[in-house]
């Protein structure tokens, strides 16, 4: 398996994004199933704290993808 | 999009309306082992699909391999799903908060593999920026990467350092780290969390940074 080194100026970035409002792996667990119900019925739809917590934590924004994939195939 | 369906044996997709999930899976006897083999099918079609959406991290592994990977993470999450039925509120489909724990198991699962024998690099520092430029050579985010080469050094704790590194640089899972360090991945987000607010403050502070909110992430 190969991984990616990441550009310096994506570390930067990455070290310095503004993750407030703080949200758990554990809270956006939680949450997971109605937002991205809510997403998939609304792509306008927004939680800040869901959004940013998706933006700043990969594993978490690798379910959420997963999740819409999955009830999206449900709905059609 | 692609679904497992399309990648994957054929899936099962849900049947039973919210109400009748949770109200056959409390109940004792033949109709309750019939839930929970239909919630077990329901669970499979989403491991087997976060499996194999996450393949490419195992490149030496068969349809085999993979599958017995889905049917674990299926049995873990029928474990889950049971054990936290009665948190299930009913905001979403009973089919979609089920799901989530059969994803979650599956890819924690894979990415577990893929790094099982890979030593994980713990670096207490980073070079992000040309050693052999002067400062006046420097761009402006030259600049900036060199005052966040100091602030790491300086404001943050070793443990701070070396969980923020291994996650934003070394690019380790974030579940595979909390695995090897004995901890969790929500006290592993949180440590990031405040490594990036202390960085922060420090470099507004020394007017390296506009404290405006930047929400860009890579």
């Amino acid at each position: 398996m190969t991984t990616r080194t990441p550009r310096p100026g994506d570390v930067v970035a990455s070290l310095l994004a503004n993750t407030d409002p703080y949200l758990s792996c554990d809270e956006c667990f939680d949450r997971l199933d109605k937002y991205v119900e809510q997403l998939a019925g609304d792509p306008h739809h927004d939680d800040l704290a869901m959004r940013i917590h998706l933006l700043a934590c990969a594993a978490c924004a690798d379910e959420a993808v997963a999740l819409m994939e999955l009830i999206t195939a449900d709905n059609t | 999009m692609t679904t497992a369906n399309e990648t994957s044996p054929a899936g099962v997709k849900p049947t039973a309306p919210d109400e009748s999930w949770v109200a056959d899976l409390t109940v004792d006897g033949p109709a309750g082992a019939e839930a929970v083999v239909r919630l077990h099918a329901i669970l499979l079609r989403a491991s087997r699909h976060q499996v194999w959406r996450l393949r490419g991290l195992l490149p030496g592994a068969g349809a085999g391999e993979l599958e017995d990977l889905a049917q674990q993470s299926a049995d873990e999450a029928v474990v889950a799903v049971l054990r936290q039925l009665s948190a299930f509120e009913g905001r979403s489909r009973f089919t979609t908060w089920a799901y989530k724990f059969a994803i979650f198991q599956a890819g924690a699962e894979v990415r577990r593999q893929a790094w099982r024998s890979r030593e994980i690099a713990l670096p207490d520092h980073v070079d992000l920026v040309d050693r052999g430029a002067l400062p006046a050579e420097l761009t402006e985010a030259g600049q900036l990467a060199r005052a966040v080469e100091g602030a790491i050094a300086t404001v943050l704790t070793p443990h701070q350092r070396r969980v923020a590194l291994a996650l934003i640089v070394e690019d380790v899972p974030i579940d595979v780290l909390a695995d090897r360090l004995g901890t969790t991945r929500n006290a592993l987000y949180k440590t990031l969390h405040d490594v990036r607010q202390r960085l922060r403050a420090a470099l507004v502070a020394s007017g390296h940074l506009d404290p405006r909110p930047d929400r860009r992430i890579r």
